[in-house]
């Protein structure tokens, strides 16, 4: 069973592939860290409700406010099913590493 | 802090007591819906008739209840006689919710669709409004009445009256303007007016409704019970049940009259709205956003781009990091963005009411300042 629950976003292009996906975790920012090797995160920490960004490599993106549970990823146009499913490897395995982190 | 600065989508807050209006009309018994005489209150009749003063029409019945400025304009472009090879002359300044039906009435029934340019504020240029009049002699005239993306305000006396000239039945979508901005069918001559009431009228969604003129002959685009002359195979001739098949939104209509009757008593204050509207401008300017700065007439409506950011970055922060609660994109309006020079991503909208207050544009241009210090 996935540890995550997953819902598509629209938003004004039909071609728009963007998803939100909601955690059994909030989103602080030593899980944020872990996108690290994927990309470039940017984080601002100065709003009222500090958020990030990371900008994966491979073109996709994923926002969130820092501490939150839920996290949006917007895949690219090209692939985007291939994108989507390698994320979701990656999320599932990092969850579950958080999960056995926390029960250690 | 949340601030609302979404009142071209819909308006918030809806004007006192709406809310309690709606809550009530649906936990209280039912009155003899449908029927006339004096057994129950008309809260559709007196709708009609607050509409009608607004509007400046003579006769209520004219005013035709609907769901939506989108339900109004569809009975009104599905209902017209289209004559063959007819043509329509409207504006890229459009709603899909014109250019949608429009589109599809020219792949079904053929019609020639002449979409015109609007300047770089979203405004239809009367010259060449009056050179398409001339060159396609429509059947038909459709254009907004204030852009939902810049806030520009049309003349839509002068666009009516050119249209009227060539000899075509002219439709107004009066949207973002009805509440806000005077809307005169009869002065100006327009023939049919849609609009819709959670905007600027300050009702329940749901609610909207189409304005015919006598002339006009229109075909039901929607058949069905009526409650009223129910031993006839064909819809009533009587307006506006004509057009009003099918059981009505009554708790949003009951709404929508509590909004027009608070409005009737608390005049809007144009000028403060617009010294608003303005002051925010200023400061987006001020702030190093590049603002679509449109001059009056206009609606509190404020559309811009932030160099660093794209449109959709800037809208996430804007609503997620500051909670503000505003648009970013097309808008619904896909044609006009080429004309501002904010193809192919949209603007960043922010649109303000009566409610707004100064603390709410405060919060807005220090939220903007924090987006230019800083990229993504």
């Amino acid at each position: 069973m996935k540890q995550y629950e997953c819902k598509r976003v629209e938003n004004c292009f039909s071609s728009a592939n963007i998803y939100e996906y909601r955690l059994p975790i909030k989103a602080k920012e030593e899980f944020i860290e872990c996108f690290a090797p994927l990309g470039v995160i940017k984080y601002h920490k100065n709003f009222p409700r500090p958020c990030f960004q990371a900008s994966l490599t491979d073109g996709a993106t994923i926002k969130g406010i820092i501490a939150d549970s839920v996290i949006k990823v917007s895949f690219p146009d090209s692939n985007p099913q291939e994108c989507k499913a390698n994320f979701e490897i990656f999320l599932e395995d990092l969850l579950k590493q958080q999960s056995a982190g926390r029960e250690r | 802090m949340q601030v609302y600065v979404n009142n071209a989508a819909t308006s918030w807050p809806k004007a006192p007591q709406v809310g309690e209006m709606v809550a009530s009309y649906i936990s209280d018994v039912p009155h003899h819906a449908g029927r006339s005489g004096f057994s129950g209150p008309d809260i559709a009749g007196e709708c009609r008739k607050l509409l009608a003063n607004l509007l400046q029409v003579k006769d209520a019945t004219r005013i035709v209840l609907g769901s939506n400025a989108t339900h109004a304009l569809n009975i009104a472009l599905h209902g017209i006689h289209w004559q063959p090879g007819a043509a329509v002359v409207t504006t890229a300044a459009e709603h899909n919710s014109v250019l949608r039906p429009l589109h599809y009435l020219g792949k079904t029934k053929g019609l020639a669709v002449h979409i015109l340019p609007v300047d770089k504020l979203g405004r239809v240029k009367p010259e060449e409004w009056e050179t398409a009049l001339v060159k396609y002699k429509p059947q038909v005239a459709v254009f907004t009445h204030a852009s939902n993306v810049t806030g520009a305000v049309n003349d839509a006396a002068l666009l009516g009256r050119l249209a009227k000239q060539a000899g075509a039945i002219t439709l107004l979508d009066a949207s973002q303007s009805l509440g806000i901005v005077p809307v005169l069918p009869e002065v100006w001559g327009i023939d049919l007016v849609a609009f819709t009431g959670h905007k600027y009228l300050l009702g329940p969604s749901g609610t909207g409704g189409l304005y015919i003129a006598s002339e006009v002959d229109l075909e039901p685009v929607w058949v069905g019970g009526t409650g009223v002359q129910s031993d006839l195979d064909e819809m009533p001739v009587t307006m506006p049940i004509r057009f009003e098949a099918g059981t009505a939104n009554d708790p949003a209509i009951a709404g929508l009259l509590t909004a027009l009757k608070w409005s009737t008593e608390h005049v809007l204050n144009v000028s403060a709205l617009q010294s608003k509207t303005e002051r925010l401008a200023t400061g987006l300017v001020t702030a190093g956003a590049d603002v679509i700065v449109v001059e009056p007439p206009r609606t509190p409506v404020i559309s811009f781009t932030l160099k660093n950011w794209t449109v959709e970055d800037a809208g996430e922060v804007l609503q997620k990091s500051f909670e503000i609660v505003c648009r970013t994109g097309l808008h619904c309006a896909p044609l006009i963005h080429t004309y501002l020079g904010t193809a192919p991503a949209g603007t960043i909208r922010l649109s303000l009411s009566q409610f707004t207050t100064d603390e709410d544009i405060d919060y807005c241009l220090k939220a903007i300042n924090a987006l230019t210090h800083e990229t993504v």
